[in-house]
């Protein structure tokens, strides 16, 4: 129990630590506002997870790292905090989800809280792997094929938006 | 809202910001979020491979009201992976829960089974439930999936029976069945009728010794009243239009429950009682006898519910040929404007009626506001029905105008207290 309640606390002070590390270079009062809002917003988040709080803090985590992006952060930092926001995010909802105490045995809960914490770890990582492949990488890209991939994205996203409505 | 559009939304947000900004590190942050969504997609159970089964039990057919009743539902995971479910089984109308949730997340391995228990209380109702619905999600909880596993059960929650003491009853007409109405006729009875001159046959024990002796070369029998049970109708009025909700109770509440005690007292004292249902589709219970009839009295009961429907605008289209002629007819209704000319036409079918109206003003007195308007209204409606009521009474028939907070008992009693009735008559 201690491991999943660490790791729940750790990525939400680790969104954090990112935004303000990412933003050192500017002034001190951007990084104070930064570190507070995130913090705050995902302190009230753990406090209350069944109103809008977590997304708000999710929402507010990803506005930081975006606007990092534009005012020349460091993009690891950046894309650290998104990862952790994330993590943040699916555990005050899946711990909420867990609250009300579902009807089964203790081993069944404790493997589906493993499943969870190992899918979550997955799916981060392979998303993290992925962008440092492709940062690593570098192609060079006309803006009209990246303007197509765009497009090719929109209808992914549209086809999923259909099954998901399916 | 459901997480799995959030994130769509975000990925599509991003992906603008890139375009527009010629930043292509939005992408990056695009991607982490298209990862997450894609192992939800691709851990998302489909519903081929998910087999489930409930059995839902309850521990009664029928019950009382204000019983606590225990729904519980099994569920077995007869598939092969671990399936995380919100199990939620509809409220229906009447229901209120006590102990537990009628929404509850489960966890079930291969196998596996699991209970979801609630339990509830009601005033009155049928309560059927066909299926129970799951939600089957992936463990991210951003596809969710909706299952209606077949968990059939069905209870019925009787009226609550108010027991009356039994009191003497005038009927006009009786049945000839022994009973403990007096039939204004000689027979075996206990109370004294009257002397008769002797038929062969007649017991020994009844002969008028006194008499004989007066009347040498004559024999007289001592007559008793007949005792023979009567004919009873109840007409429950059952339009929405005369219906008022407040909280949890509804003034039909109170008539239904009335009906309940006045059928159970009468069948208690061995009459023959039948039920007609004022509603869209006539509720009926045909003349009856003893605890079989109750049952089915109650169980008509704990069915029906308020009703509106054009149609039901006057009693006048209520059928009354189901009714013996000259028996004795208890109206329960709050009564509407207009509805006393279905009493003149009980009347001219020479059947003796007693009307018991629940006082819809006095029960909507809570909400009732305390300006001029509304004051001016209230006191119109109450003219309206003292009207109504004045009007049915002058066809001899008696009306208790009941508030409902009162006890029924001694007002029926009095209505229908044998004085009275010879009075009218």
């Amino acid at each position: 129990m201690l491991l999943p309640r660490t790791i729940r606390l750790a990525c939400p002070f680790l969104c954090t630590l990112c935004l303000v590390a990412g933003y050192a270079a500017h002034d001190w009062g951007i990084v104070a506002l930064a570190g507070a809002s995130t913090g705050l917003a995902w302190w009230l988040a753990h406090k209350w997870p069944a109103t809008p709080l977590p997304l708000t803090a999710f929402i507010i985590s990803i506005a930081w790292s975006a606007a990092g992006l534009l005012a020349s952060a460091p993009v690891l930092l950046m894309i650290l905090s998104t990862t952790f926001a994330l993590a943040s995010w699916d555990l005050v909802l899946f711990e909420h989800s867990l609250a009300d105490k579902p009807i089964s045995s203790a081993a069944t809960c404790a493997l589906f809280q493993n499943r969870h914490y190992r899918s979550l770890a997955l799916a981060l990582g392979l998303g993290l792997l992925i962008v440092l492949v492709g940062r690593t990488i570098q192609v060079q890209i006309s803006f009209i094929i990246i303007g197509l991939l765009v497009l090719l994205a929109f209808f992914s996203i549209d086809h999923i938006w259909r099954a998901l409505k399916e | 809202m459901n997480k799995a559009l959030i994130l769509l939304f975000i990925i599509f947000s991003l992906l603008l910001a890139a375009l527009l900004t010629h930043n292509a590190d939005f992408i990056w942050l695009a991607l982490l979020c298209c990862a997450y969504l894609g192992m939800g997609f691709l851990q998302s159970p489909s519903t081929r491979e998910i087999k489930l089964n409930a059995t839902r039990s309850v521990e009664k057919d029928t019950t009382n009201a204000l019983t606590t009743i225990e729904v519980s539902v099994e569920i077995t995971n007869q598939g092969a992976a671990l399936v995380q479910l919100v199990l939620s089984d509809p409220r229906q109308f009447g229901m209120s829960i006590k102990d537990g949730q009628t929404t509850q997340t489960a966890l079930l391995q291969a196998g596996e089974n699991a209970v979801f228990k609630y339990t509830f209380q009601s005033e009155r109702g049928s309560f059927e439930w066909k299926t129970i619905r799951a939600k089957i999600s992936d463990p991210f909880g951003l596809i969710e999936t909706e299952l209606e596993l077949p968990a059939e059960a069905k209870i019925q929650v009787h009226p609550e029976l108010n027991k009356f003491r039994p009191f003497s009853l005038r009927s006009q007409r009786t049945l000839h069945s022994a009973g403990s109405i007096p039939a204004r006729r000689g027979g075996s009875g206990t109370d004294f009728w009257g002397v008769r001159e002797y038929h062969p046959g007649d017991p020994l024990r009844r002969l008028d010794w006194r008499l004989t002796a007066r009347h040498p070369h004559k024999f007289f029998t001592k007559e008793f009243e007949q005792e023979e049970i009567a004919d009873i109708g109840l007409i429950l009025d059952a339009r929405q239009k005369t219906n008022l909700q407040i909280g949890e109770v509804s003034l039909f509440e109170h008539a239904a429950r009335a009906t309940a005690s006045l059928a159970e007292m009468f069948l208690r004292q061995g009459n023959r009682v039948s039920l007609l249902v004022y509603q869209r589709q006539y509720a009926s219970v045909f003349p009856g006898y003893g605890k079989l009839q109750l049952n089915r009295i109650l169980h008509t009961l704990a069915r029906i519910m308020p009703e509106s429907d054009s149609s039901l605008n006057s009693l006048n289209f209520l059928p009354t040929r189901m009714f013996a002629s000259h028996s004795l007819i208890v109206i329960i209704s709050p009564l509407m404007s207009g509805d006393w000319q279905f009493f003149r036409r009980l009347r001219a079918y020479g059947y003796q009626v007693l009307l018991i109206s629940p006082d819809l003003l006095a029960y909507a007195r809570p909400l009732l506001s305390t300006d001029l308007d509304s004051q001016l209204a209230t006191r119109l409606t109450r003219l309206e029905r003292q009207i109504e009521i004045n009007q049915i009474t002058q066809l001899w028939i008696p009306v208790i105008d009941w508030q409902v907070n009162q006890p029924l008992a001694p007002l029926v009693r009095n209505a229908l207290r044998p004085t009275r009735i010879r009075r009218e008559r």
